[in-house]
């Protein structure tokens, strides 16, 4: 929910939060491994224009390393930056885990 | 035929064979080896970001996320970027703006603290992450 009260999605920032309740959307917790159709999500604090920067996880391969889809300044294209210590120091992962009524 | 005219042909066929060779490697995107330079400075008012040493604002058409799409769309992800910080910057800030560089696909960054009083700088490099033995309260 908006600060206007009106209905809208959650904030890259929001995706990060556990404070921050997201309907049928579970925070992993550390041990848990991002899967495919995970929303991946970092903070960018102190910015007027952003929160932070999403995207939902396509594969993990192998090595651990998770890939993305996220939308950028011009476009909607692969993003492998959801990983440690390549975005950010603190990468969340949020796993749907219900339907909408 | 005189030899005017048939140097003439072959001459435009060798600049048409040349150009249909060069034109799939050449792009709107300009290349510079010259890297971009990002500044963050610690002002009694707060944060201040520069880009080529013109500030960013807090707008989405004049801050720092955009002022580093526009570097990535003029010269490509993977053009040089030096981040310069403060030593009295948290650490938490140049993670920071490696996110926002991150979410402006730009992939060649480099950090550095820089030390006005003697004009002196040194490199952070940051080893991977791994699981650490001790537990921190």
């Amino acid at each position: 929910m908006g600060s206007g009260g009106r209905a809208r999605p959650p904030l890259a920032g929001e995706w990060t939060d556990p404070n921050t309740k997201i309907a049928n959307w579970e925070l992993l917790g550390q041990n848990e491994e991002p899967q495919p159709g995970d929303v991946a999500a970092y903070k960018l604090p102190g910015h007027a224009s952003y929160t932070g920067h999403s995207g939902i996880v396509t594969s993990v391969d192998s090595h651990g390393t998770v890939h993305a889809m996220a939308a950028h300044d011009n476009l909607v294209g692969p993003d492998d930056t959801f990983n440690l210590g390549v975005g950010a120091a603190i990468i969340a992962y949020r796993r749907f885990t219900g339907g909408q009524k | 035929m005189s030899s005017a005219c048939l140097r003439k042909i072959v001459l435009s066929w060798i600049v048409a064979m040349a150009a249909l060779f060069l034109a799939p490697h050449l792009s709107s995107q300009e290349t510079s080896s010259k890297p971009t330079i990002v500044q963050i400075d610690m002002l009694p008012r707060g944060l201040v970001y520069k880009v080529d040493s013109k500030t960013t604002g807090s707008e989405p058409t004049d801050d720092l996320l955009h002022a580093l799409n526009q570097v990535a769309d003029q010269y490509g992800a993977n053009h040089p970027v030096f981040v310069f910080v403060d030593p009295r910057l948290p650490i938490n800030e140049i993670w920071n703006v490696n996110g926002v560089a991150a979410k402006a696909q730009l992939t060649n960054l480099r950090f550095f603290v820089f030390f006005r009083e003697n004009q002196k700088m040194t490199e952070i490099k940051w080893t991977p992450f791994v699981p650490s033995p001790y537990r921190l309260d």
